[in-house]
């Protein structure tokens, strides 16, 4: 303990003795271990912090899976596996669906879920107020009560500790509130804010077709997760065979829930962890170079502290006390920076990321913190720690010529900055494809003319509009009343706007057999005529819709590029008919005739590439479908300005038609295609950052190691000029060095950057991950930096008195 | 091989003055000095008299702060850095008292070192590397680094650095002063033998043995040239 004082002691002292490279070498890892703590607790707040249910990791979300893809549930198909399932404690179904809620200041429509009555105890969540939903609220006629959550409850209902027992009204019908969530399940799932219970008639459950239900459900003790996929292999086939022209070719699929909740977001972090990790650990480099040439500056006083008896042992730990100082002092600093690191990268995040806002400085956090602290102090004082004890009295006190140890000091040296420019250039490159990536992403022709338009959604409840008749008038009228809004160019009524998502539907072309396999699922989009002409989607040939094509008229569909090109393929569709979405009172396909084509729009995000789609006038929608679009609507307008600026007279218009009825998920379409990027963009920004950071850091250590040879090689130099060297010769031999180790660190780099940037594959949009260009482009960054770096120390070696070589004692 | 120029070497009032920190040290002061081609050329006196600084203007790594400098017929006292490189890289030899041999280069590659920046084809090199390191008879040690070499042997490495590119005047300051007596003399041995061969040579020593063995010994004292004669050599 005496010794570790006096060690200690001796640190701080030796340590403000050159008080510039302290400073440097602590705000050189305060800025690192901050940058990394920060990502690191956005990645344990994302990505690893348990899903705030009982025994999480329990938890599974059960898709269907068709041609490939997870799905949603049929009621139907739900029940029978239910039923069947020996592997499940529970499985529990779960759709998303948003009501207009009343009863409060001004009319909204709120985000919600309606799940089976077991849902709260499958997850294992109490309520924070009541009691969850009873065995029988499932039942139709029965659920008329809600469960709040925890924000809902704070921004609508003033936390009101009385809301149990209270009613309010959900699409106009009252539900009592029988218990509000804990704040820890807000944005968890579906970012539903309260939650109703299912109700399936016998009818829905013995439905095969309509697929919209999630299945949440929890392994039984002791079922491993292949047992329970087996156990749900046999449940599809028994589907199949049971109801083959609903189910053939489907089949089941579970996934972890938490992997379902953030899946996405993983490769994105992982990489901007990694990459932060190497930054830090290019900064370690540096400072273990710096470290290392201010123990061959004190060989002399190591020396001198080893003749007069100190151990091995005793200098490396002494040296190591030095190195772990340095660290501390720059982890503490750096968990400030991490402090404020956090909430910018709260601020500045995507908003979408799930629980990006619950990241903060948390005790793992710290912990973290402080293991990155002591294993750096490790990384960049083990090193210099060795070297200084490798010093022996006989070597260090020796006069002139360079020792061995010397050469051999050069080349750890060196290794540190091939390292260190090897790390950079594989950030560089990573940065350079995200950079070509987000560059290719926002020059994407999105299929559509986003700018000037408004885009808003309309519900209509379920009670006072039960009739499909009566919900297709009212939109017609909502159409026609916006149509003639002030300052509206042109407006229409879409069931799902790009970036919206969107259902989907199975349809068969004429001529293919009438069965399952014949089947294209499309997307599908439910229009006013004039919403081609709004969202600027042009014509490849054909028509669009008219007015004309309603109710008696020929059913009639807009299909996509893709689509046409799937169903004809090498012939005109325009005239070919097609069956879907509904069928004739015996159970016969009804035909729709194909108008018209227009080209592909890229609406599930600029990355995705577009996939078959079809549009049917809403004059003519079958009537299912108001159900599976839950009878809501988005209002498309464009206006020639500022389109926010009709969101006031939109609003006043709609409340003409029926002034129960909230207009919300306001947004201009421009500004949601930027958002969509907003993830893409975020990373790039950060990688970008490190990147440039990596390369300073590179620059840094390659001036260092050439100007610290130049200062050890200043009488060699003066030699070779009292022998007849030029300027140039000089210059180029010092630069050379540079040179050497550039082009050695850029080729460990290169091979580095080859396979790691396999992983940022997910990432990329139309770049390969080894695209040459970039890859060049990186190389020719660190070159250039590098050769500068190295020409300072030249040119002043280049300065270097030949007299020295005369004068050397 | 010497030019019939004569003197190869004239120096006309040559002072040199270092300023460091408001002292102004006169290192050398008025100066004149004429050296023939095939002349062995010793300069003594008094650790601080101005061997070195002589030295190391005959040799142009510094010019004078007063006086003319003309070598083999050429004003060199007003060159510039570069010419004044390049100079040095054809016509001067230097002899260190540390060796000076560069640790990283073999001993091939540091007598080709003064022969490549003069911009010697490699073929030339070669052979002259080969010719001068067969005079000092270390032939054997050509691929030997520095390090693995005596210091004798380091310092007869270096003549041949010096003498390989046939250089217009050798120079050399207290090439003994950092061995024992033997190998001294082998190395004054082995200079006498050059000059017999016709090379002009100029040794800083303050060893009275070897100013047996020049013709002709300078004195220096305070900057000032104050003696001139030439010695009685025994030719072998
Ligand atoms: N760069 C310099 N700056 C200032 N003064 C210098 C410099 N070089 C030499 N001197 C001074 O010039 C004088 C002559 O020095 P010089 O090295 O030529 O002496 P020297 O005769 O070679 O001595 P020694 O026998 O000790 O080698 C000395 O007083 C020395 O201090
Ligand atoms: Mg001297």
């Amino acid at each position: 303990m005496d010794t570790l004082l006096q060690n200690l002691r001796f640190a701080f002292r030796s340590l403000r003795k050159s008080p510039l490279l302290t400073g440097a070498v602590v705000l050189t890892l305060a800025l690192c271990i901050g940058a990394t703590t920060a990502i690191f607790s956005v990645v344990h707040a994302v990505l690893f912090r348990p899903l705030p249910f009982a025994a999480p990791e329990g938890l599974l979300l059960v898709w269907e899976t068709w041609q490939g893809e997870d799905g949603s549930f049929s009621v139907g198909n739900w029940a029978d596996m239910k039923r069947a399932d020996r592997s499940f404690t529970d499985l529990v179904p779960m759709r998303s669906v948003s009501y207009n809620l009343a009863g409060t200041d001004s009319p909204d429509n709120v985000p919600a879920a309606r799940v089976g009555s077991g849902f709260f105890e499958l997850l294992g969540v109490r309520p924070a107020l009541g009691r969850t939903f009873l065995a029988d609220e499932d039942q139709p006629g029965r659920g008329n009560v809600a469960i709040l959550s925890d924000g809902l409850w704070r921004d609508r209902f003033g936390a009101d500790p009385n809301i149990v027992g209270r009613e309010v009204r959900l699409d106009g019908q009252p539900h009592t509130v029988i218990g509000v969530m804990p704040a820890a399940l807000d944005y968890t799932l579906m970012n539903e804010q309260l939650w109703v219970p299912t109700a399936f008639t016998p009818e829905r459950l013995a439905e095969h077709d309509e697929h919209f239900l999630f299945v949440v459900g929890r392994l039984k003790p002791g079922v491993a997760l292949a047992e329970a996929q087996r156990g749900m292999d046999g449940i599809a086939r028994w589907l199949q065979e049971h109801f083959p022209e609903d189910n053939t070719g489907r089949g089941i699929a579970i996934k972890p829930l938490i992997g379902e909740v953030v899946g996405d977001y993983r490769p994105r972090l992982y990489v901007l962890m990694g990459a932060v990790g190497f930054v830090l650990l290019i900064a370690c480099a540096n400072i273990a170079n710096l470290l290392l040439a201010r123990s061959a500056a004190r060989s002399r006083e190591i020396a001198i502290r080893a003749a007069v008896g100190a151990g091995r042992g005793h200098i490396i730990r002494q040296a190591l006390t030095e190195s772990l100082l340095l660290a501390v002092a720059g982890g503490v600093l750096g968990v400030m920076v991490a402090y404020w690191g956090v909430s910018a990268l709260i601020a500045l995040g995507p908003e979408d990321v799930p629980r990006l806002g619950s990241a903060r400085v948390d005790g793992i956090v710290l912990l973290f913190a402080l293991g990155l602290t002591l294993l750096s102090g490790l990384v960049f004082g083990l090193a210099p720690a060795f070297r200084m004890a490798g010093q022996f009295p006989h070597e260090a006190l020796k006069e002139g010529g360079r020792s061995g140890a010397q050469s051999g000091q050069d080349r750890l040296r060196s290794a540190l900055v091939v390292a260190e420019i090897a790390l950079a250039l594989v950030l560089l490159t990573g940065a350079g494809l995200l950079i070509r990536s987000s560059v290719a992403l926002s020059g994407t022709n999105p299929g559509f003319d986003p700018r000037g338009v408004l885009a808003a959604r309309v519900s209509l409840p379920s009670i006072g509009y039960e009739s499909a008749e009566r919900v297709q008038q009212t939109f017609q009228r909502i159409a026609d009343r916006l149509a003639v809004v002030p300052g509206v160019q042109s407006a229409a009524l879409v069931s799902r706007a790009p970036l919206e998502g969107g259902g989907s539907n199975g349809l068969i072309p004429e001529g293919r057999p009438l069965d399952i396999t014949s089947t294209i699922n499309s997307h599908f989009r439910l229009v006013t005529p004039t919403y081609f002409e709004t969202m600027r989607i042009s014509l490849v040939g054909g028509r669009t819709f008219t007015a004309e094509d309603r109710g008696a008229a020929p059913r009639v569909m807009v299909i996509n590029e893709t689509l046409a090109r799937q169903a004809f393929p090498g012939e005109s569709p325009i005239g070919k008919r097609i069956a879907c979405c509904e069928s004739g009172p015996n159970d016969e396909p009804l035909w729709k005739e194909v108008v018209g084509v227009v080209n592909d729009v890229r609406a599930q995000g600029l990355g995705e590439e577009s996939g078959p789609e079809f549009y049917l006038p809403m004059a003519q929608a079958p009537t299912a479908a108001w159900e599976w679009i839950q009878r809501s609507m988005t209002v498309a307008l464009r206006s020639s300005g500022d389109p926010m600026a009709v969101a006031g007279a939109a609003r006043v218009a709609l409340a003409e038609v029926d002034p129960t009825l909230p207009l919300y998920n306001i947004g201009a379409m421009g500004d949601r295609v930027s958002d969509s990027l907003a993830q893409s963009r975020f990373s790039t920004m950060l990688l970008t950052v490190f990147g440039g950071i990596a390369l300073l850091l590179a620059a840094i250590g390659v001036y260092g190691v050439i100007s610290y040879g130049v200062t050890q090689r200043t009488q060699e130099i003066g030699i070779r000029v009292a022998l007849g060297a030029q300027r140039n010769d000089v210059v180029g031999m010092v630069v050379r060095h540079g040179a050497l180790l550039a082009a050695v660190g850029l080729l460990v780099g290169l091979a580095g950057a080859l396979a790691l940037t396999r992983l940022l594959s997910t990432l990329l949009f139309q770049v390969s991950p080894t695209d040459p260009p970039t890859f060049a482009a990186g190389m020719a960054i660190l070159s250039f930096v590098a050769l500068l770096a190295a020409t300072l120390p030249a040119l002043r070696a280049a300065r270097v008195d030949p007299v020295v070589a005369l004068r050397n004692e | 091989m010497a030019l019939a120029i004569d003197p190869l070497i004239r120096l006309n009032g040559i002072s040199k003055v270092f300023h460091t920190e408001e002292v102004e040290t006169h290192a050398l002061s008025a100066i004149d000095l004429e050296i023939r081609a095939g002349e062995y050329l010793a300069i003594s006196g008094p650790s601080g008299c101005g061997k070195t600084t002589l030295l190391s203007l005959l040799g142009l790594l510094d010019s004078p702060s007063e006086g003319s400098y003309v070598l083999a017929g050429e004003p060199v006292s007003g060159l510039s850095q570069a010419q004044r490189a390049r100079v040095r890289s054809r016509a001067i030899g230097f002899i260190f008292q540390a060796f000076n041999l560069i640790g990283d280069l073999t001993v091939y590659q540091n007598i080709e070192l003064p022969l490549k920046y003069r911009g010697m084809v490699p073929e030339e090199r070669r052979s002259a590397v080969h010719g001068a390191l067969d005079q000092v008879g270390l032939l054997h040690r050509i691929n030997h680094y520095p390090a693995q070499l005596s210091g004798g042997q380091q310092q007869r490495v270096a003549v041949a650095r010096a003498v390989a590119g046939r250089p217009l005047v050798v120079l050399a300051d207290e090439p003994t002063g950092n061995l024992d007596s033997a190998n001294g003399a082998q190395v004054m041995e082995l200079l006498a033998e050059l000059n017999r061969g016709g090379a002009t040579i100029c040794i800083v020593t303050h060893d009275p043995r070897y100013l047996d063995r020049v013709q002709r010994a300078v004195y220096l004292h305070d900057g000032r040239l104050v003696s001139d004669q030439p010695r009685d050599r025994e030719v072998a």
